[in-house]
């Protein structure tokens, strides 16, 4: 019965109303029907008191309330500091006071996960710019190779990583690919990448610095993450080839003399994956001829799926480059390798960090048309033929 | 632009072989990033009460596994190893199997066609 009184402000008044003319009622009854000796000024006084109780009752529980609602309610709307109103009502005020109460918490709630998330952006912009610090911007000039490379990365940093490192009359060239992608990945690529250039500088083979690479990475990443990786050396003085595979995709080699891409398998085992890799690797060499190509990719290009949930595919995408092998030199290789890619997802999502390394076996020897095309080439990776 | 449907997964845990000391789990469908989070949890809740020494997967149904997959299913393994207990793989269709092959997974958890050639070729204790 109290609750159903307290509930609603009409009934509250009203009962105050009915009290008052219950009293009036009472007033005017003994007044009227009873002997008495007071003045009729009397009785206005009384009414004229009921009625200003009443207006007190109205100012203390209905105008004051309201007031520091809507005081409130102006703070929270012209950005000023505001408080939380406290009532144990539960009438129409006291519901409008929770109800101001909730939507300030949320707006705080909501006004603290946006910071966090601008912090977190710029924190992942910072990242990203020291992940772009670690991988070459642009294409080395190697004596005896045309090199080029494109990435890009699913989100702002990721797992796919590649460096071309000069030692003496060594060339190493390495592309990884981290699981998965985003901050964990550029975690361990950046590990991986300090790691390969550090033991670089101790061994001219690839054997010890895969193995010694390996055995500091493990330890240090979680056990469902894993790199893999091929990695390439190059020997200015003698050109020869030699690559060592940790579990990545298949090094093309495009033969200039038949026009056919001959796949071959990289073994080892991906980099992490086993704590000691030393007898599940081996350096091997790749025979060239001038005009062959070496091309270097990553699973976000065979794997990435257009709108129809099509795959682009290991076949497809050798046939992109028998295509344009025949016709071009490593930038437009990658160049129009990369712009039949782009068309073939179309608006799909990019799921995956892609990379793509073409290189040509030029000899020291090169011609000048190849010399005049000697110009920087940058690493990233084109979707159209302007931004060339 | 036609509609794409979301790929699925689905584990099928088989009664344990008491007298080979086994218990096969069939996956089933893609894994991929979609699909793994789900994956892992529901195989995590019975890896835990897995009693078992060894654990078969058998992937004769399995469409698509990605690098991700293949990171859990080497956690897995090395998880296993831990406890003295081991992984197996069967059923491996000839394109999965490359993937094993490239990534060195195959390696480190036997892969082998059937589960009779698996009782046959590896001791299971």
């Amino acid at each position: 019965m109290f609750n159903w009184l307290t509930k609603k402000l009409t009934r509250k008044i009203t009962l105050v109303l009915l009290i008052m003319l219950a009293a009036l009622s009472v007033g005017v009854y003994f007044y009227t029907e009873l002997p008495h000796e007071f003045p009729a000024e009397y009785v206005l006084f009384a009414l004229g008191g009921l009625i200003i109780i009443f207006l007190l009752i109205l100012h203390q529980y209905i105008s004051r309330p309201l007031s520091v609602l809507t005081k409130q309610m102006k703070y929270l709307l012209t950005g000023k500091l505001y408080k939380k109103i406290y009532t144990n009502r539960i009438d129409e005020i006291g519901i409008i006071a929770q109800f101001f109460n909730e939507v300030t918490e949320n707006l705080e709630s909501i006004s603290k996960r946006l910071k966090d998330a601008q912090r977190m952006a710029s924190e992942l912009e910072i990242a990203s710019s020291i992940q772009q610090t670690i991988l070459p911007h642009e294409s080395p000039n190697i004596p005896g190779l045309e090199v080029v490379a494109k990435t890009r990365p699913a989100v702002e940093i990721g797992g796919d990583n590649f460096d071309f490192i000069n030692r003496k009359n060594n060339t190493f060239i390495y592309l990884g690919d981290v699981t998965g992608h985003g901050a964990p990945s550029a975690l361990v690529m950046m590990m991986a990448n300090t790691l390969l250039n550090t033991y670089s500088e101790m061994y001219d083979n690839l054997y010890d610095i895969v193995v010694n690479t390996n055995r500091q990475l493990k330890p240090r990443i979680k056990s469902a993450m894993f790199m893999t990786m091929v990695i390439l050396k190059w020997d200015q003085n003698t050109e020869k080839l030699t690559y060592l595979g940790a579990g990545h995709e298949y090094i093309l080699v495009y033969r200039v003399a038949t026009g056919v891409i001959e796949s071959i398998k990289t073994g080892g085992i991906a980099l992490g994956m086993v704590p000691d890799n030393s007898k599940l690797v081996k350096e091997q060499p790749i025979d060239l001829e001038k005009g062959d190509m070496v091309i270097l990719y990553t699973d976000g290009i065979t794997e990435a799926k257009n709108d129809a949930g099509e795959m682009f595919g290991i076949d497809r995408f050798k046939e992109t480059l028998i295509k344009y092998a025949a016709v071009y030199g490593p930038e437009g290789v990658a160049h129009h390798t990369s712009l039949d890619f782009s068309q073939f997802v179309g608006e799909a999502e990019q799921l995956d960090d892609i990379s793509l390394i073409v290189m040509k076996y030029t000899g020291k020897e090169i011609d000048a048309g190849s010399a005049a095309n000697a110009q920087t080439k940058t690493t990233q990776w084109l979707e159209n033929i302007n931004e060339n | 632009m036609s509609p794409v449907t979301p790929p699925k997964v689905n584990i099928v845990i088989n009664p344990p072989d008491a007298e080979h000391n086994y218990q096969t789990v069939s996956l089933e469908g893609e894994i991929d990033r979609d699909t793994l989070p789900s994956l892992r949890e529901d195989l995590e809740v019975f890896l835990a009460s897995f009693q078992g020494t060894n654990l078969v997967f058998d992937f004769q149904d399995l469409l698509f596994i990605n690098s991700e997959g293949i990171g859990y299913l080497s956690d897995i393994h090395n998880r296993f190893e831990l406890l003295n207990k081991h992984v197996f793989i069967i059923n491996t269709s000839a394109r999965i199997m490359d993937i094993f092959q490239l990534v060195g997974l195959n390696q480190i958890i036997p892969c082998v066609n059937s589960i009779d050639e698996l009782l046959a070729k590896i001791k299971i204790k």
